[in-house]
């Protein structure tokens, strides 16, 4: 480079004052400059968040947890030890014991097998409950952002409306409303899509809001501007240019979205307006053993060691993938 | 060494300035940040000294070191992770930071710390010793009134109650040039300009009448008509009110209209450092040199080229041994790369740290 | 604010209306299926004409403060408003002091720990925040419960309204652990507000003035932390809502809360929906006072 520079020097270059310095230069007798070694990795601002994420302790902890139980509640089938639903009347609330590794509930049922069982449906309101109302509310948000004008206002309002009511009464409502009518739908799993359905139609408007003022704030930045001079169409602009800004901080809000779910899902089944038992479910586990107590501590134990679980490690990991993607945050 | 290095030297020691005859001696001021990625030696060894009525300007680019040396003097570096590891900053003859490094009994370096104590700090900041920042938008609260921010400095070191403190804030809102000065003690940052919002930055900085005021890059954020505007004020005011600045910058054209001298730092070393004519007539560091080159000026032909300087500033975590400009200097010889040059005077009044400094040819 | 409040009660009434359900035939049970006596009650509540109908009189009755008439098995043909009226401020109460407790613990908690970012305190606290926060109130409930009454028999397991000293230490369970939950969400709140404060340029320009510590902390720190306050008052409310529910269920405290559950799990239609409504308005009524606060504190806010 310094070559070059010398090279291109007119001959009669008379700056201020001869030094000889400048005449070196001309002369292209400088001594060749060294020129900043460049790092040896190319660090995206994806993959320095990914190698953020994985120094974090925490997080990958909580990540580990979380893939261990969708795996033992997707392949409960093969997990289980007794039938979750099998009454043993001769077994009433025993310890946990090699046979029945949690003890057995008031019916005599295998709690280990229920609560791998349990796990299914908060995981599933959970995590599919979470991408469905990010994806809406990314869309509308970004739609709302990018359109602006009469299109946003309406959106916006629109918005405001639905997120200006409790989220969960509307939730309470739809359930209790429509809970029972659905049940024979879908062998049973009705009242889980109700569930993830009425999660999602009640939780998208708090995303929607955050992509839009993201976007917003996005698109008033100058790289934005730069690509809509260089011609840029629109569409391009946005999947190219404001999306891969924003995947981080969407994935941020999910992590306590899907914290939020699982606590609501288990709140509805507490109070017997979820999930109804016989059907095992983590908050229907609870919601039995809270009532009978003095009877069988281990009912209440388990569970709630599952659902502490469960809230802590996504708590965890919505934290970790926050820091690594906005390390400069206040830790 | 020299005989003008010795007698420099011996005029310029902290022992020598106990008698306070320059306002301000920064004697081997060293400020290392340490941090998980490494060590970052911010401020290595800086000396140089500041006497009454004079302005100082301190050059260089992003990460040279002179903010750092600013907030050092006022000790202001958050001390996890920064740390003032050695050197003397001594402030009318009293020892700011004192921290000097003798051989214990056991064979390791005791760490000797004189320096004066927080409370004394506190009342020296925005007395004797007042400071402006680059951003006048975030500099100030926007939740308090302007005149409330003068006028709680001028109560903390003055002593005085608040009508006095209201009175004098009204006197200085109006010397820098706000019009409705006593209606506009009531406003918030948020009604203000930019470049008006810098005014009331430098109120509230001269309200204490200090001894000492330090300027970093106060025009930077501003636009070039306003930036003009706000340095003929701090001319005229600093005149008035018989204040020395230390006028921190990257530009030097800022320099050239305000300083009296220059000090030029690199990769926190100071680098050369002398009287304005010295610098900008007669520099003989390789670096102040290729700055003076890269910058447009008046009496050049139009026909000439400006020149950049190649090569990148170094990075301040894995600095290489010796000269941190070595690996983009011109004038470069192998004991630039084992060893860094001392500031040696070269003239006088005018210092350069180079072991193969740019000779002036007969024109 | 009038124009959502309407839309709430108009989308209510119509998702109640648009249920499977029949309530006349739940409470009758076997009667229902006399056409006579169905028809009979289906008529003296008003349940026979159109929907259209029964909205107009059911809007009207609003704004009189009438809420209709209950549908429950055991309340049935009682006003609406009987039911309602006694939880109201025993949910207040219960509501109110868990959030002045969470209050008094999460906020010092929070800012202690930001000043003293990074030390054995900060870390502490967090983590006691953690646990505080993550353990969900339904599961702490019943822990509580087993501990303190059933193995301690310190505290009574449920009960609420007792005279005298029973009357508080029946509030001390519930309302302590009401206000956990919260108290570790303020904590963790405050504590990046504070920080996030605290690294400001004006905060620098403060020191640089050299102003005492506790100056520099209350005047130009403090008063900033206040200005993020709006995006917690959602999740704040929404907890309180959700708490109460809880909380009163469990501890069989005659709340608002309880009313609500009782009535969706009875398939109490009016009763559902005044509490919905009840609720809506108190959410939209906090977020106006948010807005007032805020005109209040930020000079940049003009309302």
């Amino acid at each position: 480079m310094a070559q070059q520079r010398q090279g291109s020097l007119p001959s009669d270059t008379t700056l201020h004052r001869d030094t000889g310095f400048e005449r070196s230069a001309a002369a292209g007798t400088l001594p060749a400059v060294e020129t900043e070694q460049l790092p040896p990795q190319v660090s995206s601002p994806a993959g320095d968040a990914f190698r953020r994420f994985r120094k974090n302790g925490a997080a990958m902890l909580s990540l580990s947890v979380i893939l261990i139980l969708v795996f033992m509640a997707a392949f409960a089938h093969f997990m289980h030890t007794a039938n979750p639903l099998g009454i043993e009347y001769g077994n009433l609330d025993s310890n946990p014991s090699p046979q029945h590794w949690f003890g057995t509930d008031g019916l005599g049922r295998d709690q280990y097998s229920r609560l791998i069982y349990g796990l299914r449906v908060p995981l599933i309101v959970g995590i599919l409950g979470t991408a469905v109302t990010t994806i809406i509310g990314s869309l509308i948000g970004v739609m709302a952002a990018y359109a602006g004008g009469f299109v946003d206002t309406i959106l916006s309002r629109f918005t405001d409306l639905i997120f200006a009511f409790p989220a969960f009464l509307l939730a309470l409502l739809s359930v209790s409303l429509f809970g029972q009518a659905l049940d024979p739908y879908f062998g049973g799993a009705g009242r889980v899509i109700l569930l993830t359905v009425v999660f999602a139609a009640v939780g998208w408007p708090f995303l929607m809001r955050f992509v839009r003022s993201l976007a917003l704030s996005l698109k008033e930045q100058q790289f934005v501007e730069a690509a809509r001079t260089s011609g840029t169409s629109s569409w391009r602009i946005l999947v190219r240019h404001l999306l891969p800004n924003m995947y981080g901080l969407i994935l941020v809000q999910a992590g306590f979205i899907v914290v939020f779910f699982v606590y609501n899902e288990a709140v509805l089944s507490i109070l017997g307006l979820g999930v109804q038992p016989p059907n095992p479910d983590l908050g229907v586990l609870l919601f039995n053993g809270s009532e009978r107590l003095g009877f069988n501590p281990w009912e209440v134990i388990f569970p709630s060691i599952f659902i502490t679980i469960i809230i802590l490690a996504f708590t965890f990991l919505g934290d970790g993938v926050r820091d690594a993607v906005d390390p400069r945050g206040n830790k | 060494m020299s005989q003008a290095t010795e007698e420099h030297r011996a005029q310029h020691t902290p022992e020598a300035d106990r008698n306070g005859d320059h306002l301000l001696l920064v004697e081997n001021l060293r400020t290392y940040f340490y941090t998980r990625a490494g060590v970052v030696k911010a401020v290595q060894g800086v000396s140089f000294h500041l006497d009454k009525g004079e302005t100082l300007g301190i050059v260089g680019e992003s990460g040279s070191g002179k903010s750092v040396t600013a907030m050092s003097i006022m000790r202001l570096i958050p001390q996890p992770p920064g740390r003032y590891d050695g050197g003397c900053v001594l402030f009318r003859g009293v020892p700011l930071i004192d921290i000097r490094e003798q051989p214990g009994r056991d064979g390791r370096t005791q760490r000797i710390d004189r320096s004066a104590p927080e409370s004394h700090m506190r009342s020296i900041r925005g007395g004797d010793i007042s400071m402006i920042f680059q951003d006048p938008m975030t500099s100030l609260n926007p939740l308090l009134t302007v005149g409330k921010q003068i006028a709680e400095t001028v109560q903390e070191h003055m002593h005085c109650g608040r009508k006095e403190a209201y009175d004098r804030a009204f006197e200085m809102l109006d010397k820098v040039g706000i019009p409705s000065a006593r209606a506009r003690l009531k406003d918030y940052p948020h009604q203000f300009s930019g470049g008006m919002r810098q005014r009331v930055m430098i109120a509230i900085a001269l309200s204490t009448n200090p001894d000492l005021l330090i300027a970093d890059e106060p025009t930077t954020a501003l636009d070039v008509t306003i930036q003009a505007q706000i340095l003929d004020l701090m001319r005229g005011l600093s005149s008035e009110f018989g204040s020395s600045v230390i006028l921190i910058t990257h530009d030097l054209g800022v320099v050239a209209g305000l300083a009296d001298r220059v000090a030029v730092m690199y990769a926190g070393y100071i680098v050369e450092t002398g009287k304005l004519d010295d610098i900008f007539y007669r520099a003989q560091h390789p670096y102040t040199h290729m700055l003076l080159r890269s910058i447009p000026r008046l009496d050049m032909d139009r026909e000439d080229r400006l020149i950049p300087i190649p090569g990148s500033p170094p990075d301040m975590l894995r600095l290489p041994p010796g000269c941190p400009f070595a690996a983009r200097c011109p004038n470069v010889r192998e004991i630039c790369r084992q060893q860094m040059p001392p500031l040696d005077p070269i003239g006088a009044g005018h210092l350069a740290a180079c072991w193969n400094p740019v000779k002036e040819e007969a024109a | 604010m009038v124009v959502v409040v309407y839309l709430i009660a108009t989308i209510v009434f119509f998702l109640s209306h648009a249920s499977p359900y029949d309530p006349i035939k739940l409470n009758l049970g076997q009667h229902a299926a006399n056409k006579l006596i169905y028809n009979n009650y289906a008529h003296l509540f008003g349940l026979d004409k159109s929907e259209w109908e029964q909205y107009k009189a059911y809007m009207g009755g609003l704004l009189h403060g009438n809420f209709g008439y209950s549908e429950g098995t055991d309340t049935w043909g009682q006003p609406v408003w009987s039911l309602l009226q006694n939880g109201v401020p025993v949910s207040l109460k219960l509501g109110g002091f868990a959030l002045i407790l969470s209050l008094i613990i999460g906020l010092p908690i929070g800012l202690i720990s930001a000043l003293k970012q990074n030390t054995i305190v900060d870390h502490g606290s967090q983590f006691f925040v953690m646990v505080a926060y993550a353990i969900p109130v339904f599961v702490l409930i019943p822990l509580a419960q087993l501990l303190f009454a059933v193995q301690l028999r310190w505290l009574p397991v449920s009960g609420w309204g007792a005279p005298g000293l029973e009357g508080y230490r029946q509030m001390i369970l519930p309302v302590t652990l009401f206000a956990a939950g919260l108290a570790g969400f303020f904590a963790k709140s405050f504590r990046s507000f504070m920080l996030e404060v605290l690294s400001q340029d004006y905060i620098r320009t403060a020191k640089a003035k050299g102003l005492k510590q506790r100056l520099v902390l209350y005047r130009h720190a403090f008063k900033n932390t206040l200005l993020p306050l709006a995006s917690i008052v959602g999740p704040t409310i929404a907890f309180l809502i959700v708490g109460s529910f809880i909380v009163e269920t469990f501890f069989g405290i005659p709340g608002i809360g309880l009313t609500t559950v009782d009535s969706v799990l009875s398939s109490d239609y009016p009763v559902i929906e005044a509490t919905t409504l009840i609720l809506a308005v108190f959410v939209v009524f906090i977020n106006m006072l948010t807005d007032i606060f805020y005109a209040m504190v930020d000079p940049r806010v003009r309302l």
